[in-house]
């Protein structure tokens, strides 16, 4: 595989989970207004933290390793697995406790607000880490294949376009159109994607990574396809047979 | 040779990466106090600065030595833009009242400080040049970023906004930037001329800061009277912020409405059929959002008048009254007007609002003492907890939240807390909602979800026809509108010329034109609110505050 060909290719893989880093984030920040109001509040803590777990996350990354390029595919997988299972997890969350209560089991409140921040702010942690794991990485990959110094130095203005473009395409064109839930599967879809790419460009495991991709864009496919059971059955626990 | 120590460049790019977050973080809650729409502003403002970051480190490659000394400067004008972004994007609004200018605006100072702000960190690796490793240098620098930045937010949320306002928050981030810049100055070996000139120039700055800090509620007011002011003659005469809002009241001479509304007439009808004894009208916006404008003291007021009163005379009894918002005590006013009614409960979110409307002579006298009204039962709870977890029926509900699109509104409009409510619905009961539009995609998009949900619904408007205020009247069976003319008759408080009539509630309820209304359109859920997409597209860039 040409070289400037990979380089290029891994370029791209940076600009797309720049993208769905972002779309994570907004989306499990908007899940919890929806839950817990209080928006302004919301929205700057997440922020914060979302920033700190990617400073753990890049000091992480820089450590230095023999299997870099394994790991970089394992962050991509884990990044996909993640988003498969974030969202549902939160709104879970809320069913169970408004069933709780709708059966008479009553939470102490503190607990149960606790539980929401503390789940939605491990989850915003994790995602954080994970993205900011990427891009140390890549640049450690990018010495030791010797790729062109001129791509590592762009490395981090695709970084910044994939978030700007992540960042807009969420409120104008994914939350509206396609909902909270689809808008993470098929974030998760992208992940997936270029996890298989990167072990491709790679050239390692790749026979794992096919199977590993396989089984993980068959369950985003089915929880993208039955999303609206998904809200449906979150509907049941909440409200009953209202 | 390494010119600032890795201690100093990791405490600098904290303060800075902190001050940067406070910037974009007084940006976007500024952009969703004038325009509403939470998610749709902090990203737009997230994702804008991100760009301009790219921009900036890509800039500062360019950066031929005197390093220092450029971001020295850097972070000057950083500072001065930050401090003075608030102030001049408020400014716009209050004096173009226009969404373009604003977001001209926004865009501006997003770009200059985005840029600024992506030169910080290259610069600063550059500066530690020659303290081992490259890789571990910038590692640590980038943790020390990161870290600035969670201080700044949890600083912003938990500190600043509630105790200093936006205006005051991004003055004090500037002032911290600045002290920033001091420190570096004074640790950092400079030829000497040049050292004085960048503190004098810093120093200078900060006092102009502390010199506008103490100006500060009076520039406030400025923007506010601007802002709120529908004459020359209006008086602001309450303005605080509780927990939740910004509460503003004004008064306005019944003269210059007249000659302000386009529709003077039609006003001026209100104003005599209301009986205002009082040549005052009074305005009351809720985080800029315009409640109610009626004259002073009168029995009545038009918006509340063609919202209560339909709804009250469709249910089939008017014994128990739920209110959720309606803190103003306005809806409560309407209410009270019937005999038959024995329960009113009023729930609303804000009980510092709640308790000034209680307490303020002013306001007592125009909702007519109606929330110590002894029928009514008050309630401080977040309305949909409160509907979620209630057991109690009624037989009328009316939904009064606060106007502005946002994402509690869209909450108020999904078919989950149709469905609760459905709960609390006695089974001839009605329940209304309003919105601040009407007859247009995002109307019929809820409109949808209520039928969708299981509701009759009939839609209906308020008669200035200047400014259709639209209502929805939802019930469980089919309403039956038949003899609703005689019944307002009936009713020596009601005036058929304030409200819908019998012919119209007809025309509005049938069903083969509401199935042609609601025609291809997506019903608004908790998980995909396409309320908003619908809001958005008719209402693009809507300045959604003050008195115009």
């Amino acid at each position: 595989m040409p070289t400037r060909f990979r380089a290029r290719s891994l370029v791209l893989v940076v600009l797309l989970t720049a993208a769905t880093a972002m779309v994570y984030q907004f989306s499990v920040v908007s899940a919890l207004i929806f839950i817990m109001g209080d928006s302004i509040l919301l929205f700057s803590v997440f922020t914060g933290v979302f920033l700190l777990s990617m400073g753990v996350g890049s000091v992480l990354g820089a450590r230095p390793t023999a299997a870099m390029d394994i790991s970089f595919i394992r962050v991509q997988f884990s990044l996909a697995a993640l988003g498969l299972v974030a969202l549902p997890l939160v709104f879970c969350l809320f069913a169970a406790s408004e069933y709780a209560r709708r059966r008479g089991i009553i939470l102490p409140q503190p607990a149960v607000v606790f539980t929401f921040w503390a789940n939605g702010l491990l989850i915003d942690f994790l995602f954080g880490v994970l993205t900011g794991m990427q891009l140390p990485l890549l640049a450690g990959l990018f010495r030791t294949l010797r790729l062109q110094d001129r791509s590592l130095a762009s490395l981090l203005g695709f970084d910044y376009l994939g978030s700007f473009v992540g960042a807009l395409a969420f409120p104008l064109l994914l939350f509206p159109s396609l909902g909270l839930f689809r808008t993470v599967f098929l974030a998760s879809l992208i992940n997936t994607t270029t996890a298989l790419l990167s072990s491709a460009l790679l050239e390692q495991r790749r026979s794992r990574s096919v199977w590993t991709a396989a089984v993980l864009a068959a369950l985003v496919l089915v929880a993208f396809l039955t999303s609206h059971t998904l809200e449906h059955a979150i509907d049941y626990f909440v409200y009953g047979d209202r | 040779m390494a010119i600032v120590s890795r201690t100093d460049s990791q405490c600098l790019i904290c303060v800075f990466a902190a001050c940067a977050l406070l910037y974009e973080m007084v940006i976007a809650t500024t952009l969703v106090l004038l325009f509403g729409d939470v998610i749709y502003y902090f990203s737009l403002t997230v994702a804008f600065f991100v760009l301009f970051m790219g921009i900036g480190s890509g800039i500062s490659r360019g950066v031929e030595g005197q390093a220092l000394l450029v971001l020295v400067l850097v972070e000057l004008v950083i500072a001065l833009l930050g401090a003075s972004s608030s102030f001049l994007l408020l400014y716009v609004a209050a004096y173009t009242r226009s969404g373009p200018y604003i977001l001209l605006t926004a865009f501006i100072y997003i770009a200059l400080i985005g840029i600024l702000i992506g030169m910080e960190l290259p610069l600063l690796f550059r500066l530690t040049e020659g303290q081992g490793d490259p890789q571990k240098r910038f590692g640590f620098l980038l943790i020390a970023d990161y870290l600035g930045s969670l201080i700044g937010s949890l600083l912003f949320a938990f500190l600043l906004l509630p105790r200093l306002d936006i205006t005051g928050t991004s003055l004090a981030a500037g002032g911290v930037n600045l002290l920033g810049v001091v420190y570096a100055i004074a640790r950092v070996r400079f030829p000497i001329r040049r050292r004085m000139a960048l503190l004098a120039a810093a120093t200078a700055c900060l006092v102009a800061f502390a010199a506008v800090g103490l100006e500060v509620p009076r520039i406030q007011a400025a923007v506010d009277e601007e802002l709120f002011a529908i004459s020359d003659h209006t008086e602001i005469i309450r303005n605080f912020r509780t927990r939740y809002q910004k509460v503003v009241v004004t008064l306005t001479p019944r003269a210059d409405i007249e000659v302000e509304e386009d529709n003077g007439r039609y006003r001026e009808l209100v104003g005599t059929l209301a009986r205002s004894p009082s040549d005052t009208w009074i305005a009351v916006y809720l985080n800029g959002y315009l409640q109610a404008l009626s004259p002073l003291q009168s029995s009545t007021d038009f918006y509340h008048h063609a919202f209560v009163h339909p709804t009250m005379l469709l249910a089939r009894q008017r014994r128990r009254v739920l209110v959720l918002g309606g803190g103003d005590g306005l809806p409560a006013k309407e209410v009270a007007k019937y005999v038959e009614v024995q329960d009113i409960v009023n729930v609303d979110l804000d009980g510092e609002w709640v308790e000034f409307v209680k307490n303020d002579p002013l306001m007592r006298a125009h909702n007519f003492d109606s929330l110590r009204d002894p029928r009514l039962r008050l309630i401080v709870a977040d309305a949909f907890k409160w509907v979620r977890e209630s057991t109690e029926r009624f037989d009328v509900i009316l939904v009064d939240f606060p106007e502005g699109i946002d994402v509690p509104l869209a909450r108020s409009y999904s078919t989950q807390f149709l469905k609760d409510l459905k709960r609390l619905l006695d089974d001839d009961g009605v329940i209304a909602f309003q919105a601040n539009f009407f007859d247009n995609s995002a109307f019929w998009c809820v409109v949808k979800t209520m039928l969708d949900a299981g509701y009759s619904v009939i839609p209906h408007h308020t008669k200035d026809p200047e400014e259709q205020e639209g209502f929805m009247l939802l019930s469980k069976k089919p309403l039956d509108v038949a003899g609703f003319d005689q019944k307002v008759a009936s009713y020596p408080f009601l005036d058929p010329r304030l409200m819908v009539s019998e012919r119209e509630l007809r025309a509005f309820g049938d069903p083969r034109s509401l199935t042609r209304h609601i025609a291809g359109l997506e019903i608004n859920t908790f998980f995909r609110p396409s309320f908003l997409a619908y809001y958005r597209a008719n209402f693009p860039w809507k300045l959604s505050i003050g008195a115009d």
